[in-house]
């Protein structure tokens, strides 16, 4: 019973978190193909059914008594026969299912709004009533329902089966609101619904509007199990006598009734006891087809269970001279519900012995399936044709022999997160001894002490302390490090890295581009590097291919296809990536559209994007073709190289520079002297403090109306908490905070502060998790001009406007956000944020989790509404280039201080805090000549955490500059502080900004 | 590790004592013992009820919270008072503890294995007949309320043996009343009376595990490190059993306590229903005769047991995942 309950809750919680938009329609479709929900619906409508139609069926009453007839078989007069007292079976089944089903479904319905309420309360408002609630359940854990209601039952004798009712909802609600608080916790994290507080809505409004409906498919699911549960506990307190009294009947009292007799007389026991079984698994198959129904996931995998897979291998060809990988021809689709999806479509890949290629596109283009199938990793269910030949073997089709032979010694990869990569519970030093291990014959002492070598070559410290610690253990940079350490375990002949360093920060991505560059090296091997990054990939590459849509479209040496791309998408993604050289001014290409989504195309994928495309583009998919030392998928590839295209020129776009507007005199915002720390805890189930981390420590910002001041730095520098600190509209730990003229402090009446909300206003990195899946866009628009208590009439004016403004249709306030492309949706993100026309607009990340080509766009937005509309912005990134792109002042964080700062111009052109120039010299330039001879200031280390707070400079530990100081010199640097010293256009913090480094 | 040990045993011992208070209070205002004397013929006058209720510590012309004072003292000192029957409560639980504890190690340890070990095929073989087929009979037993479970296994033994026309499976009891002879007979004899209890908690234990396991282990089966695992050459075997497997088993160990819960409520109708004298048998006799101490005695070792399966599923998380034993 409770042990039951508590299982699906805990699928259903996990349902629920991951459950999208609950379309109702899409729910309602899956339910009705969902075979065995289908079969327990009809089997609970048909029991509803004979409970509320049964009595009218026969003329016996349950209670009637047929002297004539004791314990007679199921005859023509008493359907199912009757009792040892001559009442009729049926009609006592019937009444008792009656009951069971009423008690069920009002125990059910109560305990779960009761739950809901409860939980979310708990879990949004949390303090006192929040520690209550645990403990109830602790102590409900202790006492199992079952035994308190057994005991009070005694005293219930008089009150029937409606206390009953009662009872069994107070003890059924507490573990379900435990459940609901912790979803309620973890949606308090959602930005949509930190977006809803920013914006000033009341509390009691968040979780009716944002908190309740996301734990509605959870609660759907709840109440059904319920049902089931609440029955199953009812029948069995009835059976011992402490549920339902008799003369009343339930399931219970007449499995109990016929226990004694039921080899003799079967029909008296079996009837109810085989009713209550299958009302009870009817009800979990319902319950279980709305969890397969909410699941998004579940759908596929059941469609991938049914398909059959299949591994052809076509054209297996000569291989080409010393090639360690030759793909030709490869196709791969997925089954799904509405047929295959094919997501390579024809790919062709050489790569030769100690070549460096790099595969670049955008999400969905294909390049994470190729490096899986060239492991021979992809999933059972997909369809694969072709040719994959690793150092002469195929692959396709090879059975697990030669695969697992191959994997690691032939061919390694190193993937993406490395958090997840690593499997939790080993220690690193022994995944690394596991991959020699597979392939070696030594003994396992030899293989540990490989590992540490291997963690020492890849540039871990302390390699033999390193190598006993866990995954978690490790920094983002320090765990990439590992896996290559894994990756050339077996000094393989193919290296494959699956954008390695995407998830790190700058300074941490040229450490291990350094690091991929040394294992290749040190291994002979060849590598295939995969990157949506440009930068990345002109830095490592020998040649490029770029993937659009499944296919190949364009392949070149790096110099040349960095030098002339001949694609419109190369160039389109050339021209849409900002760079640190070019400033304010120049606009950047963004390719209209979105990637198409996979399927079979008739014509080239990118016509509908393509500003050159043809009739003829659109009704042949275009072969790959040479052209001067490209191969390239494009008819008018001959056409661009003859006239030297640029993007600019390809895309249309005009030369004159964008306005970026002046910035005004008066001051929108003034931070001074920002302090603040979080008390440092240790451990996950019983927390202790053991220390303070100055997260922000001492920090001045100053913006001007209509300027932009980018705020820049490494994950952990506290640029983040700096936005919080000022979006709270609180007063601070330290230093002071001053809005729009008016100080954030205790004086501060609740009036001002509410008409400073609509005033500051915030888009966050990801606009999918900030946009409630489950409002209109309209609706969405609409929370911050309604939390300003804006009228109806006005609030239903201004959404039309603000979606034009930001280049959307009026007609897109009807739809849902899941109907609408990342871009877009940052597009909303930013319409809700203007539609209060704040005086400052904060921007937290706001293009990074975005395509290129889409991310150029958003920030074309962002320059044009700051021209037109003269707000400040207050822009917070990792990308330095971006900040040269939209910024007209930069201010440089590390550890909670501010290094550098200064107009971007200044401050980027001529760099003096060691820390700036470091960062400037990480960020990878979209153009081989110049990556090839750059000079590069490495930084050692990790970014650091602020737990600890050191004297003198904080920067000290990881600076190039202090490791070649003189005695005196970096005594300076240890003993003080340094402080911001210049003039307005840039100041910085560094006793020795003048030496030069190089 | 040995301070958040200490801290949880700390948070265990507020819980005891909590439960010890709530479970008297419960058992002293909801039960009536003088109903129990007031039953009997000829029915003895007021006072002398009142007396023996006074004998047990039950006097009702005290009130509850001195009576609990009463009760507390004696039960420091390891005395759990009088049964209504004027005999002591202590010695009637050491009496049916070991059989109640026989029957609750068993079905949780055989329960929690073999659902493990269920749930994990099942995983592999998603979707596939023999995926569907247990997932089918997960859920009818799971649809079942233990009683019923119960009295299924006992009708069908009753039937068995009937139609056999001897005594296949015992199910009453124990042991067959007055059994002697070797080592064996007697071994055989208590393994015959076991097999029916344990199915019926084990059987549920099962099928829930079973269910927990699958998804724990759907969930890490498209986890990435599997497939860094799988990228290093190890084999399809070895994957899923040294990372998989071992991963998708630290969840379980939350559901550890859970699952005991339900063990527990399901042993009371079982010793109930095969006639075994454990605690549980003796918490539904207690309530129908209004024995108060009994009652509480039977509650303390409920709270008793959940909580040390509660640490023990603590300590099983330590060991199965570093992560928590850094933390």
């Amino acid at each position: 019973m409770a042990d039951l309950s508590a299982e699906l809750l805990a699928e259903a919680a996990d349902t629920a978190a991951r459950a999208p938009a609950g379309r109702f329609r899409v729910v309602a479709g899956r339910l009705l193909r969902h075979r065995g929900a289908m079969a327990g619906l009809i089997v609970v409508v048909a029991l509803f059914g004979l409970a509320f139609a049964g009595p009218y069926l026969t003329h016996w009453s349950y209670s009637d008594i047929d002297y004539t007839a004791l314990r007679m078989p199921p005859s023509p007069s008493h359907w199912w026969g009757t009792n040892g007292i001559g009442q009729d079976v049926f009609a006592q089944t019937v009444r008792g299912l009656q009951k069971s089903l009423l008690i069920g479904l009002t125990v059910a319905a109560s305990a779960t709004v009761l739950a809901a309420l409860v939980g979310a309360v708990a879990g949004y408002f949390g303090g006192r009533f929040e520690r209550i609630l645990l403990f109830a359940v602790d102590l409900l854990l202790i006492f199992p329902a079952f035994l308190i209601i057994s005991i009070i039952s005694p005293r219930l004798r008089g009150g029937g089966w409606v206390a009953l009712i009662g009872l069994l909802a107070i003890f059924s609600w507490m573990i379900s609101a435990r459940v609901v608080r912790t979803l309620t916790i973890s949606l308090k994290e959602r930005q949509f619904v930190q977006a809803a507080q920013f914006m000033g809505v009341r509390p009691l409004t968040v979780i009716v509007r944002h908190i309740l409906p996301s734990t509605a498919s959870f609660l759907i699911i709840d109440a059904t199990i319920a049902v089931g549960g609440a029955v199953m506990t009812e029948t069995s307190l009835s059976y011992f006598g402490f549920g339902v009294q008799l003369p009343d009947v339930s399931l219970g009292t007449l499995i109990a009734d016929g226990t004694p007799s039921a080899v003799t007389y079967p029909w008296i026991f079996f009837f109810p006891a085989v009713l209550l079984v299958v009302f009870v698994v009817a009800v979990n198959l319902v319950g279980d087809g709305l969890r397969d129904a909410i699941d998004p996931t579940s759908g596929s995998n059941r469609a991938a269970a049914r398909a059959k897979p299949r591994r052809t291998v076509t054209t297996p060809g000569p291989l080409t001279d010393d090639a360690v990988l030759d793909i030709r021809d490869l196709h791969v689709a997925f089954p799904s519900a509405d047929g295959p999806v094919p997501v390579l479509r024809g790919v062709d890949v050489t790569v030769r012995r100690g070549e460096v290629l790099g595969i670049v596109g955008e999400s969905g283009s294909g390049k994470s399936v190729t490096a899986l199938a060239t492991l021979g990793l992809l999933p059972a269910e997909a369809t694969v044709t072709g040719s994959i030949s690793v150092t002469g073997e195929q692959i396709i089709g090879a059975g697990p022999r030669t695969l697992t032979r191959l994997r690691g010694a032939r061919v390694a990869i190193v993937f993406q997160d490395s958090l997840s990569a690593f499997t939790p519970v080993y220690r690193i030093g022994e995944q690394i001894a596991e991959a020699v291990l597979a392939h070696r014959d030594v003994d396992r002492a030899t293989a540990r002490k490989r590992a540490v070598e291997l963690l020492a070559l890849v540039g871990i410290p302390d390699p033999e302390i390193r190598a006993q610690a866990f995954p978690e253990e490790f920094s983002g940079g320090m765990r990439q490090r590992a896996m290559i350490a894994m990756a050339i375990a077996n000094d393989p002949d193919l290296i494959l890295a699956d954008e390695p360093t995407t998830a790190l920060d700058v300074t941490v991505q040229a450490q291990i581009l350094d690091v991929l560059r040394t294992a290749q090296r040190e291994t002979g091997a060849a590598l295939v590097l995969i990157s949506h990054d440009l930068g990345v990939i002109a830095r490592m590459a020998d040649r490029v291919a770029v993937m659009y849509a499944g296919r190949v479209v364009e392949s070149a040496t790096a110099a040349q296809l960095f030098a002339r791309p001949l694609m419109p998408y190369t160039l389109g993604l050339i021209g849409a990536l900002p760079t640190l050289g070019d400033g304010r001014h120049r606009p950047l290409v963004p390719i209209p559209g979105r990637p198409p989504a996979p399927r079979d195309h008739t014509g080239c994928p990118f016509a509908d994007r393509c500003p050159m495309a043809e009739a003829a583009c659109r009704t042949a998919e275009p072969e790959l073709l040479r052209v001067h030392d490209h191969t390239v998928a494009c008819r008018r590839a001959e056409e661009i190289a003859d006239k030297a295209m640029t993007p600019a020129e390809v895309y249309g776009i005009g030369a004159q520079p964008l306005p970026t507007g002046t910035p005004g005199d008066a001051t929108v915002l003034d931070v001074r002297g920002l302090v603040k720390t979080f008390a440092q805890h240790r451990g996950k189930i019983f927390k202790r403090r053991t220390g303070t981390v100055y997260a922000v420590d001492g920090i001045d910002l100053h913006i001007r109306r209509g300027e932009t001041l980018a705020l820049v730095g490494e994950s952990g520098c506290g640029k983040s908490t700096t936005l919080h600190e000022i979006l709270r509209l609180a007063p601070p730990q330290a230093g002071t905070i001053e809005l729009l003229g008016h100080r954030l402090d205790s004086t501060l009446r609740p009036a001002d502060r509410a008409a400073l909300r609509g005033d500051v206003q915030l888009v966050f990195q990801d606009p999918m998790a900030s946009l409630d899946p489950r409002l209109t866009v309209g609706d969405i628009i609409a929370e911050p001009m309604r939390a300003r208590r804006m009228g109806t009439p006005a609030v239903a004016a201004r959404i039309p406007e603000v979606l034009r403004l930001v280049g959307l249709e009026p007609a897109h306030a009807q739809r849902f956000p899941h109907e609408f492309s990342g871009g877009q949706r940052q597009r909303i993100a930013i319409a809700r944020a203007l539609s209060v026309e704040p005086a400052l607009l904060v921007l937290d990340e706001p293009v990074s989790a975005l395509d290129v080509s889409v991310q150029a766009g958003i920030l074309n937005l962002l320059r044009e509404v700051k021209a037109r509309l003269q707000p400040a912005y207050l822009f917070v990134t990792h990308d330095l280039a971006v900040v040269s792109a939209i910024a007209d002042r930069v201010s440089v964080m590390y550890l909670g201080r501010i290094v550098e700062t200064g107009d971007t111009g200044a401050v980027f052109g001529t760099p003096r805090h060691p820390y700036t120039k470091a960062l400037l010299s990480a960020v990878p330039v979209p153009d081989p000549a110049v990556e090839r001879t750059r000079e590069r200031i490495l930084l050692i280390g990790d970014p650091p955490s602020a737990g600890s707070r050191p004297t003198g400079c904080r920067f000290r530990a990881r600076c190039p500059l202090y490791a070649g100081l003189s005695g005196p010199d970096r005594k300076l640097c240890e003993d003080r502080d340094p402080a911001l010293t210049g003039d307005n256009r840039q100041r910085t913090a560094c006793h020795h900004a003048g030496v030069s480094m190089i | 590790m040995l301070g958040y040990l200490s801290r949880r045993l700390g948070y265990i011992a507020i819980l005891m004592l909590v439960a010890a208070f709530l479970s008297y209070l419960l058992a002293a205002t909801a039960l009536s013992p003088r109903v129990y004397f007031e039953a009997r013929q000829p029915r003895p006058p007021a006072a002398q009820i009142d007396a023996q209720l006074a004998a047990i510590g039950l006097d009702p012309r005290e009130p509850v919270l001195v009576r609990f004072a009463h009760w507390s003292e004696h039960a420091v000192r390891g005395d759990l008072g009088r049964s209504i029957r004027g005999g002591s409560v202590n010695d009637e639980f050491g009496r049916r503890v070991g059989v109640s504890l026989r029957l609750l190690v068993l079905g949780t340890a055989l329960g929690t294995a073999l659902g493990v070990l269920a749930g994990m095929w099942s995983a592999v073989r998603q979707y596939r007949l023999s995926d569907r087929s247990l997932t089918l009979i997960a859920f009818v037993l799971l649809s079942t309320p233990t009683f019923l479970l119960a009295l299924l296994l006992k009708i069908g033994a009753l039937a068995l043996n009937q139609h056999s026309g001897r005594q296949l499976i015992s199910f009453t009891g124990e042991k067959t009343p007055g059994i002697d002879g070797s080592f064996g007979a007697v071994f055989a004899d208590r393994a015959v009376h076991l097999l029916l209890p344990t199915l019926s908690i084990g059987l549920a234990t099962l099928a829930s595990y079973s269910r927990y396991q699958r998804s724990a282990m759907l969930d890490v089966l498209g986890a990435d490190y599997l497939r860094t695992a799988e990228a290093k050459g190890l084999s399809r075997r070895r994957v899923l059993i040294k990372h998989g497997l071992r991963t998708a088993l630290i969840p379980m160990s939350t559901f550890f306590s859970f699952g005991f819960l339900g063990v527990l409520t399901g042993a009371t109708f079982t010793e109930k229903i095969f006639g075994w004298h454990g605690m549980g048998e003796w918490f539904i006799d207690s309530i129908n005769n209004n024995d108060v101490n009994a009652v509480v005695a039977v509650n303390l070792f409920a709270a008793g047991t959940v909580l040390l399966s509660g640490l023990l599923a603590d300590l099983l998380h330590a060991a199965l995942d570093p992560r928590v034993r850094r933390g």
